[in-house]
């Protein structure tokens, strides 16, 4: 990277700490720059819900003040961030894109937030987010393209860091809702393991399966988040050092997406193996239309669980269709429930077992490219690692025409391995053409 | 997950929480478009998992 090529709202996160460290970058020039752009450029796209410039830029000029005393200095120091808005933040409102939380203003920071600012990190603002992470469409456009969904549920940090108004984003992910925000982005989306990361002050979908994520435009940003926020030792990702993995492309994946995204992905594999990955196909090790229903059935009982009480208190709150999933839910027989509880243990067992053979699975992140706005895109082939609790991340691996929008590929490793998805990940993007931003955002 | 609206196993777990749908929100809201979506996704799941066969010593729900 060189500072002087270029804009400061384009930096990656690491590159704006590197520049902010060596006293190249001031963290109030950037806070502005970000500012100024969520009022220019960003208007439109409706990614951010809330922004709480006043106490952001006090935050840089705090940040300043440090770099000048000498004092030591966190990771992220001088870094700006947002957060989706189920993440709750101190003085600021945390509403979920719920009507009767439009006045919610928590006391306390979520804990990943609050780890985040202990490293330095800025909060600008919060993030536009479907209802309750569910699935009812928000109102974010894809900066790709405005007639296509951004994905949800973390729709506003996705379409936020691809058009540049931030470097990373919180997100969360029950289903798909990081990754396939970013593939429809064209940004890197990390899910590391369940219970990595704290979910204290994350407003709930489904215990089981909810994960704290982020979205961001680099592998290296994905590990310094992880490393700020991670409840064990931060991990290291060299990818000078790195040897090429060995990759399994997972055939059941290639069958359920479509033929565009499976193409795309048998391409990317090829130059993989060209620059010395061993590639194979291999299996999940169940049929993935047993892995979604397992999913289906944990996520409504326990969205149901969740939801059945303030669906009575606010009628007419809910949005539709997570309205109708909650009365849904509420009628699953609880046997069902712990019938598919024991069949994930089994079905994790199995995919475990699959990635004995390899350092990771790859595989398409989405079905296909970004639809349009009336949905929020199919999570079938992200769901797979939030059932069972495996790190995964999607990288943005090019331009589908002649729509021009993003296609990207996933990469998911063992439960608790999560460096060394970082690893193999940051080889992979070391291998491909970097993804440019949407027009209009460069 | 697919709908297979042949197999009378499925047909059956979709009638049934038809059933309980109307006994809990009445017949005006269980025939609405999303409601339905939504049990048809349902009956689907329930019934998938449901062909699967564990035994009492196969795996306990949480580790």
């Amino acid at each position: 990277m060189t500072g002087q090529a270029t804009a400061t709202y384009q930096l990656t996160a690491a590159e704006a700490a590197r520049l902010i460290h060596t006293g190249e970058l001031s963290p109030v020039v950037l806070v502005q720059t970000l500012l100024q752009r969520a009022e220019s450029v960003g208007a439109g796209l409706r990614a951010w819900v809330r922004l709480d410039g006043e106490r952001a830029l006090s935050a840089a000029r705090g940040a300043e003040a440090t770099l000048r005393a000498g004092d030591a200095l966190g990771a992220l120091h001088g870094v700006p961030f947002g957060a989706k808005d189920i993440f709750d933040s101190a003085g600021l409102t945390t509403a979920a894109g719920f009507g009767p939380y439009a006045n919610r203003v928590p006391t306390r920071d979520a804990d990943a937030i609050d780890l985040l600012k202990q490293h330095g990190a800025i909060l600008v603002g919060k993030l536009a987010t479907t209802q309750f992470a569910y699935a009812d469409p928000s109102p974010t456009r894809n900066p790709w393209a405005p007639d296509r969904t951004p994905g949800g549920s973390s729709s506003g940090s996705a379409a936020a860091v691809a058009a540049r108004l931030i470097p990373f984003a919180l997100g969360s992910q029950t289903a798909g809702s990081v990754l396939r925000p970013a593939a429809f982005n064209g940004v890197v989306g990390f899910k590391p393991s369940y219970g990595r990361i704290s979910k204290r002050g994350v407003l709930p979908l489904a215990w089981s399966l909810d994960h704290v994520g982020v979205l961001a435009r680099s592998v290296e940003d994905c590990a310094l988040f992880l490393a700020a926020v991670s409840t064990e030792a931060p991990p290291r990702v060299d990818p000078g050092g790195l040897v090429a993995p060995r990759l399994g492309l997972v055939r059941e994946a290639l069958a359920y997406a479509s033929p565009r995204a499976s193409e795309h992905t048998r391409a990317v594999a090829a130059r993989l193996a060209q620059a010395g990955a061993v590639v194979e196909e291999v299996s999940f090790g169940a049929p993935l239309e047993l892995i979604l229903a397992v999913h289906h059935v944990i996520m409504q009982t326990e969205t149901a669980a969740v939801h059945w009480q303030l669906l009575e208190q606010y009628p007419g709150a809910h949005q539709p269709r997570l309205r109708a999933y909650v009365e849904v839910g509420r009628l699953l027989p609880g046997v069902t429930y712990v019938h598919a509880s024991r069949l994930r243990q089994r079905i994790a067992l199995a995919m475990q077992q699959s990635l004995q053979r390899v350092d990771a699975f790859l595989l398409p992140t989405a079905s296909d490219v970004a639809p349009g706005r009336e949905t929020t895109g199919d999570p079938a082939l992200q769901a797979p690692f939030s059932l069972v609790g495996f790190p995964s991340l999607s990288l943005p691996t090019g331009v589908a025409e002649p729509e021009g929008l993003p296609l990207a590929v996933q990469l998911a490793g063992p439960r608790d391995h999560d460096e060394r998805l970082l690893s193999v990940a940051s080889w992979c993007e070391a291998q491909l053409p970097a993804m440019p931003a949407p027009d209009g955002f460069a | 997950v697919q709908d297979d609206d042949h197999d009378p196993a499925r047909r059956g777990v979709l009638d049934g929480l038809r059933r309980l749908a109307v006994e809990a929100y009445g017949e005006d809201r269980a025939a609405e478009t999303l409601l339905q979506m939504a049990l048809n996704a349902a009956a689907t799941a329930v019934w998938r998992v449901s062909q699967e066969t564990l035994d009492v010593s196969d795996e306990p729900p949480y580790r």
